[in-house]
Order: structure tokens, then sequence, then C-alpha cells
């Protein structure tokens, strides 16, 4: 079977929409911890239900990607460039269920209501444990910020393969012509 | 006292104790009032406020004002405020020991339960909701919105009260934030004090279960 070329296009629009949808959250996260002004219980009240958003489409991602055939790296890619690619698809993969999922448990955790709109809030997911609120919440900003790096190094390594190695990578996923 | 974040953030720095006297700068601080003669309008009206024997009869004022809507869509601005049912008396002069509030408090609990009522006043045309430092006129429509009864008192310490923030932007439906900022300020600021109050080691709570079950003696 000849190995395909391109991601398929339901794979495609996932990860351009949640790419669109990261980057918003990550300044979001960033501006509203950054405010005491009017706009931070806008941002906050933006944050939750994006964040969810965020969640169930990584699932139905990651379930996509199981179920389709994934183009190969390019052969001529070093080794060492092959694992790193593997392990920041991993470390991407699991920040984008997990740290939706901290901030779930956080607020579980701190007896916040999970509000996503007037009049509806998810139920918690974990008891309320001041500490344990404690805790999560750090996590969630440590993640956050390793996330920030993560997408960083996916964009620079998207760009070394588009504009450097000229390789399938990048048409692989823009639908671009390869080659 | 004061109308948005960045002058409650001059106030503090201008209210900051001297390291030398350990007072205020008056010259800072009065350059802050002449800057803001609002702050010196609330501190006034506050120091006007007849304060009241203990936590029982006194009363909460919100200040800050919220936008309730009804079931038709209709907004309203209001301010709220928690009136006791028990007369104000005025303080009895000071109370033996460091909590004697509280103790009065769990004594009186003791004695009986005590009501607060809920009573949202309504604001008139043109009646300030984005500057918390200016009263609303007097004769504003009031109404009687709840009772509040405390049959109890508890202690921090294993209470349903400990590790939860009162962030007053976490509303009940058909009540939102107004144009008023101090709230989200709050909100933000109480965000941040949560999560570190709830990072520290738990210390001994000043008033035990011990002393409310013995009825504040």
């Amino acid at each position: 079977m000849r190995p395909v070329e391109r991601f398929p296009l339901f794979a495609r629009i996932l990860h351009w929409l949640m790419a669109a949808m990261i980057l918003t959250m990550l300044f979001v996260g960033i501006a509203m911890v950054a405010t005491v002004e009017p706009a931070y219980h806008r941002l906050v009240d933006l944050h939750r239900p994006l964040g969810i958003c965020i969640l169930l489409l990584a699932v139905v991602r990651l379930v996509n990607r199981w179920l389709i055939r994934v183009p190969p790296l390019p052969d001529t890619l070093p080794p060492a460039l092959r694992v790193a690619a593997r392990l920041s698809h991993v470390v991407l993969y699991a920040l984008m269920i997990g740290l939706p999922l901290v901030g779930w448990g956080m607020l579980s955790a701190g007896a916040y209501p999970v509000a996503m709109w007037p009049g509806f809030a998810l139920p918690p997911i974990l008891p309320h444990d001041p500490a344990l609120f404690a805790m999560l919440r750090h996590l969630h900003t440590w993640l956050a910020l390793a996330l920030f790096g993560v997408v960083l190094i996916h964009l620079a390594a998207a760009l070394l393969h588009g504009l450097l190695l000229r390789d399938g990578v990048l048409p692989s996923m823009t639908g671009g012509r390869t080659g | 006292m004061v109308r948005n974040a960045a002058d409650f953030n001059a106030f503090l720095l201008a209210s900051r104790p001297d390291p030398r006297t350990h007072r205020p700068d008056p010259s800072r601080m009065g350059g802050f009032l002449a800057r803001h003669p609002e702050t010196g309008r609330a501190l006034a009206l506050l120091k006007a406020r007849a304060l009241t024997s203990g936590f029982a009869n006194d009363t909460y004022n919100s200040l800050d004002s919220l936008i309730f809507v009804n079931a038709e869509g209709t907004a309203t601005a209001v301010r709220w405020a928690m009136v006791p049912e028990e007369a104000a008396r005025p303080p009895e002069g000071p109370g033996v020991g460091r909590d004697y509030l509280f103790h009065d408090l769990i004594g009186a609990l003791a004695r009986g339960p005590l009501r607060w009522h809920l009573v949202v006043t309504v604001a008139g045309p043109g009646d300030p909701t984005g500057d918390a430092t200016v009263p609303w006129p007097a004769g504003r429509r009031q109404v009687d919105a709840g009772t509040l009864t405390l049959v109890r008192a508890e202690s921090e310490e294993g209470g349903p009260c400990t590790g939860i923030t009162y962030d007053p932007l976490i509303l009940p439906e058909g009540m939102g934030p107004s144009d008023d900022p101090i709230p989200a300020a709050r909100s933000a600021v109480y965000a941040r004090s949560f999560t570190l109050r709830s990072g520290e080691a738990v210390t001994a709570s000043a008033v035990t279960g011990t002393a409310i079950r013995s009825g504040g003696q």
C-alpha cells in the first residue's frame, strides 16, 4: 500500500480549528491573570467553555488519529528529530487533554461553580479540598507555560520543514502541493 | 471608598505607614484626597456612620451595584443591604478580650435565631451604577427580597465556610455585574489570594468549635 501524503480533510480541519482555539486560549489565559479590570470576568467566562470545547475536540481528534492513516515522516529525517517529532506530539496531545482536565478539577477542588454559560455548570470532578485546589491552580499555570513552549517548538519545526528542509511535512497538514 | 482598582492601588500607596513614624504620611494622603475628592466624601460618610454594639444588630451595605434581570429580560440596576431585625444599639464601651464580637454573636445565637432581611434598592434614573463612592438619593424604591436566618454558629475549623472564596461575581441566574469596576477587581484579587491562602499550612482557628459549644463564654 502506497503511504498517504497528506492528512485527511477532517484531521486537517480539526488541526487548524484547534490551533486557533489553543492560541486564543493561551492569550486569554495570560491576559486574564494579568488584569484586575472589568475585562477579567469576561475573559474568565470565555476561558472555561473554550477550555471544555478544546477538551472535547482533543478527544475526538485522538480517536480520529487512531482511525486514520498518518503520512510517514520523510526518510531523510535524522533519528534524533524523528524521536523529537514523536515525543512533541505525545506531549501536545497530553496537554490538550490534561490542561482542561486540571482546570476543571482545580475549580471543583476550590468549590467554584464550573460555569459554562448562564444557567449551566458542569458537575465537580474532584472533592472540595483547598490544598488540592492550590496545588492544581499552580499546576494549571505550569502546564499552560509548558504548552506555550511546545506550541512554539511545534511552530518552529513546521517552519523548519516548510522553509529549510522543504520536505512533505508542512504540505501534509496545509493541504498544499507536496514535493 | 474609591472608584476603581487603579485608584485603590494609589490609595494604598498613599496610606502606607511611613517607616519612621509608623503612621501614614499626611502630605501623601492629602495629595491623594486632593486628586480624589470622591474618596474624601466617601470617608466622611463612613466616619458619620453610627457604630453598633456587635454583629447581631449591624447592617451590611453592598455599595457596589448589580444588574438584576427578570423573566421577561428587563434589566434593573440595584444595590443591596442585609438589614438586621435587631434594633441597632450603640457600643457599650470596649468589650472583653480580642474576640468579644464573635463571642457576643455566639451568645446571642445560643439565646435564639437572628434574622436579616435582604433589602434591594432599585436605582432611579441617572443614579450612578459605576461609582461605589456616590450614595443614591434617599427614597428610592426598596424591596424586601428575602430573610436570612442564623440558627447557630460554626467554627472555621471543619466548618462549611472553610476553603471557599466569596467571589462577588459568582452570582445566581438573573443577577450579573454592572458597569461598577470594583467587583471584577475583587474577583480577580480574591482568586489570587485564595490560591495563596489554600496552599499555606492550616493554622489554629481563633474561634474554636469548643468555644462555640460553650455558648461564647
